[in-house]
């Protein structure tokens, strides 16, 4: 066994692995001179990485004492005054039954009940996520390959000089990339208030509302992924006469496209959510009977449109977990 | 081309996977059918009453004192007038509820996913059996707190609670613990297993080895999953002003209500400034991180290499 960080690695590692030696044993072989060096390293450099963490999470902590000053708040505010407020009490009531029959003076026939509706609605709503999602890629696309310095480098030409490439790069790059920003710093629901006031909110309007921040989103992802990509086969594109787009289309493109999909995956139920969201503004997803059962007090049908909700969110969910199994994405960051 | 022949055979030769092929095709094939039953209608949105209406609407987006005639200082001095009265206040209020929503979300789904991660509550003892089925409820509640928007649970909280931040914030830390739950959960399912089993074969208990090996290993990435999370927090507490908490949000509605669309924009502005100042936050953060653990991070590596080599 040699001496030295890795020589301690060996024999710790063999010692745990070998199930008949006992505590005892561990701590004789840790103190013996030789290993004592060894052993010290090893110790710091397990310990020290929780350097930082404890100064954030003690500033994040203050910033939160004092953000609860600030706000005035208590804790009798966060929870519902269950004698106070008949309101609470009903709607958590109902948690357990959700409406099947209509609550109002309305009957349906046959299939007209509540969570037929409810299914419809739900429907809708991931019809029109996948729309708004459609248009965000067009966009999202458009505007990632146009923020990749990959490619605005390659519209220079494969024979430019490097500093004719970095001209035209940097400014196409820079306006690409604040416009991306600026889409997607405002909220969805900020765009459809927009929306609202200019143009009135139709089908395409509030899909739009939905497909701008998240071209923005997408935008970036595009670009960073074009950008941390193995570049030899856009190289042997552009080597051989062909253009940036080809280049990024065919050349690096392909390498990436499982974590593109695996992320397009998760925006979709992200659209899902935020279609359901829009509801309250009028459009008639699920939000929408959400906020006009829950004003009327049907809130048996309020529960029924929340469990919808859930169940969609959570089947798509499900459904985007196997389809990132079968294909062979770098684990990526979701939530 | 005297390749020809071999790139033909190379591209008829290629890894074709049929059910992947087909799945992918699907979901493009649902994206188009979406598109097309939405009916979207371009006609429509430009007709000529929504091209008069949006030609009004850019009229009065244009500051109240340029439309009066005044000069560009005059507008400067609406503009922080505005950033004054109503502007400071609100942003204050947004920074302040997200940063306490993602801090109560935080430290109750890092307590949580430990007991919801497969990899230390699942094992094929009988007794077991337990700790398994709590750890699938566990998953199963991340899961459906997720699914509702934070809009959602902020319009029930605020029904259910009266007006105020407590319900807005409520509503932030509920959405965002299922979202952590989640992410730490894999967070802990992905951690090399070489230290937890060492461990385990010395005989130390399950809550042993969380706290020693697993959280000071774990705490780095969580903390900066939570950073990440707070930017959206912070989006989003901006919006949860449209349901009647005095954030930004809520001037964005107040002023459209009174068709006063200058005002609307400038809100709209600061939305945009708060979300920035997020942002460069989050990146200083990740850098002065990153600055500091490259060398001990580059140790780290040495070591774990050496242990997955011998």
């Amino acid at each position: 066994m040699t001496t030295g960080p890795s020589g301690c690695q060996d024999e710790i590692t063999h010692f745990a692995i070998n199930r008949s030696a006992g505590y005892p044993q561990l701590f004789q072989l840790l103190r013996e001179p030789s290993m004592r060096d060894s052993a010290t390293q090893l110790r710091n450099s397990v310990r020290k990485p929780l350097g930082l963490v404890f100064p954030v999470l003690s500033f994040f902590l203050l910033l939160a004492l004092c953000s609860w000053w600030y706000l005035g708040l208590s804790i009798s505010q966060f929870f519902p005054d269950l004698n106070y407020s008949s309101i609470a009490k009903e709607f958590l009531s109902r948690a357990l039954s959700p409406a099947v029959e209509f609550e109002g003076e309305y009957r349906g026939t046959g299939w007209d009940t509540v969570p037929w509706k409810a299914a419809k609605a739900a429907l809708f709503t991931v019809q029109f996520a996948g729309f708004a999602l459609t248009l965000s890629i067009v966009i999202g696309g458009v505007l990632g390959v146009l923020s990749s310095q990959y490619f605005c480098r390659a519209l220079a030409g494969p024979q430019a000089s490097e500093q004719a490439r970095w001209k035209t790069s940097n400014g196409i790059v820079i306006v690409s990339r604040t416009v991306a920003v600026a889409l997607r710093s405002i909220h969805e629901l900020i765009w459809a208030v927009l929306f609202l006031a200019a143009l009135g909110l139709s089908n395409l309007t509030a899909a739009l509302a939905i497909a701008l921040p998240y071209g923005g989103i997408l935008a970036k992802v595009f670009s960073e992924m074009i950008d941390e990509s193995p570049r030899a086969g856009g190289e042997a594109i552009l080597e051989s006469g062909g253009s940036g787009l080809q280049a990024v289309l065919f050349g690096i493109f392909p390498i990436c496209w499982p974590d593109i999909a695996a992320y397009l995956l998760y925006r979709f139920e992200c659209a899902v959510r935020s279609s359901a969201v829009l509801g309250f503004f009028g459009l008639p997803t699920l939000g929408y009977y959400i906020s006009a059962s829950f004003e009327n007090l049907y809130y048996g049908e309020v529960w029924t449109y929340l469990y919808a909700l859930v169940f969609v969110v959570a089947l798509l969910d499900l459904l985007g977990r196997n389809l990132r199994r079968g294909i062979d994405c770098a684990a990526p960051r979701l939530d | 081309m005297q390749h020809q022949d071999s790139i033909d055979q190379l591209w008829r030769d290629r890894s074709r996977d049929w059910k992947r092929t087909w799945l992918w095709g699907a979901f493009a094939g649902l994206l188009l059918l979406s598109c097309i039953l939405s009916n979207p209608n371009f006609d429509s949105v430009f007709s000529e009453r929504r091209i008069t209406n949006l030609r009004r609407f850019l009229s009065e987006v244009i500051p109240y004192p340029i439309r009066q005639g005044g000069s560009v200082s005059d507008t400067c001095e609406w503009f922080f007038a505005i950033l004054w009265e109503k502007g400071f206040e609100s942003i204050l209020v947004t920074l302040a509820v997200s940063i306490l929503a993602i801090s109560i979300a935080g430290v109750t789904s890092f307590c949580l996913s430990f007991f919801s991660a497969r990899s230390l509550c699942s094992r094929s003892d009988r007794r077991f059996f337990l700790t398994r089925a709590a750890g699938a409820l566990l998953r199963a509640w991340f899961m459906i707190v997720r699914a509702i928007p934070e809009y959602v649970w902020a319009f029930l909280a605020i029904a259910l609670l009266g007006p105020g931040a407590a319900p807005g914030i409520l509503a932030l830390a509920i959405h965002n613990h299922g979202v952590l739950g989640r992410l730490g959960t894999d967070l802990l399912e992905d951690l090399p297993a070489k230290e937890a089993m060492a461990l385990r074969r010395i005989g130390a208990t399950e809550a042993q080895i969380a706290v020693s090996t697993i959280t000071p290993l774990v705490s780095g990435k969580f903390l900066a999953l939570v950073l990440y999370r707070w930017e959206t927090c912070l989006r989003e507490a901006t919006v949860l002003g449209l349901l009647g908490i005095s954030s930004i949000g809520f001037w964005v509605q107040d002023s459209r209500a009174r068709n006063r669309y200058d005002e609307m924009i400038v809100f709209i502005i600061f939305v945009l400034m708060i979300v920035l100042v997020g942002e460069l936050v989050s990146i200083v953060t990740r850098s002065i991180i990153r600055k500091r653990y490259s060398e001990r991070i580059a140790y780290r590596e040495k070591f774990t290499g050496e242990i997955s080599a011998s």
